[in-house]
């Protein structure tokens, strides 16, 4: 056998895959209980995080409030001690 | 790709039903692509229901002016398998069995057993490398789409799948002599 032909069956051998019989439902079952479980659900931190990561300019935005609002606090916290 | 934003749109209207078509389309690609890169004859396709499970809770973050859609779902698959592997001991070359392919004239061996020992140094591959290669030669994607599912410049992709091929020409070379 010659390299290249070796190298053809394997590459043939290798695309060589198929699926389990229900592997799409599989898939859709596991679709369906995510579904019936964020509707009953009130609160979606999933929903929520998803929706964050494809938003670098509100992160950002939450980032810089959060640093604000420390400084606020350590603010309000020197003056409270050094008016007292 | 226009039949897949078509597909994603209804998804993200509510008709979860209509992700059925996605995963039809892309099941073979992504089971194929995992089996190669993880090597694992067990969970490849646990892990791949996992793929299509973590795009369809992700879709909506999906963004077709950024990439399409199968190099994203790739994305996620290259990710998954990343943990897998991580999770798993790696194989390394001292590990691996010693077989007759070696010093035997090929035309004596079982085809079989040629594949095989290919598998076998596929596997001892670097996962970098691996995946490259899997990418290249198994999924037909071109350098620049492996570049943006890796998250790294086109040369060292090109480089990644070269050194990969000297390593197996040279293993095939080792087998046919």
């Amino acid at each position: 056998m010659k390299v290249d032909e070796i190298y053809r069956l394997w590459k043939d051998r290798a695309g060589q895959v198929k699926p389990l019989p229900d592997f799409r439902d599989g898939v859709m079952n596991r679709i369906y209980r995510y579904e019936a479980q964020r509707r009953t659900r009130l609160w979606d931190s999933d929903w929520l995080l998803d929706w964050l990561a494809g938003r670098p300019l509100v992160k950002a935005a939450l980032v810089a409030a959060g640093a604000m609002g420390g400084l606020l606090r350590v603010a309000f916290v020197a003056y409270a001690l050094l008016h007292c | 790709m226009s039949d897949d934003l078509e597909v994603i749109h209804r998804v993200l209207n509510g008709d979860a039903e209509a992700f059925r078509l996605i995963v039809a389309r892309y099941e073979h690609a992504v089971i194929r692509m995992l089996r190669n890169i993880t090597c694992d004859a067990e969970s490849y396709q646990d892990l791949a229901q996992d793929v299509f499970f973590t795009a369809y809770r992700k879709l909506r973050t999906f963004d077709p002016a950024r990439s399409s859609f199968s190099t994203w779902l790739f994305t996620i698959a290259r990710n998954k398998s990343i943990n897998a592997l991580r999770r798993k001991r790696p194989v390394v070359m001292s590990e691996l069995p010693e077989t007759a392919v070696r010093n035997d004239p090929c035309e004596q061996l079982q085809q079989r057993q040629v594949l095989d020992e290919l598998d076998r140094q596929l596997a001892a591959l670097p996962a970098a490398q691996r995946r490259a290669f899997v990418f290249a030669e198994f999924e037909g994607l071109t350098y620049d789409e492996i570049a943006r599912i890796e998250s790294t410049r086109i040369g060292t992709i090109r480089s990644r799948i070269n050194r990969a091929k000297t390593k197996l020409r040279a293993a095939m070379e080792k087998l046919c002599t």
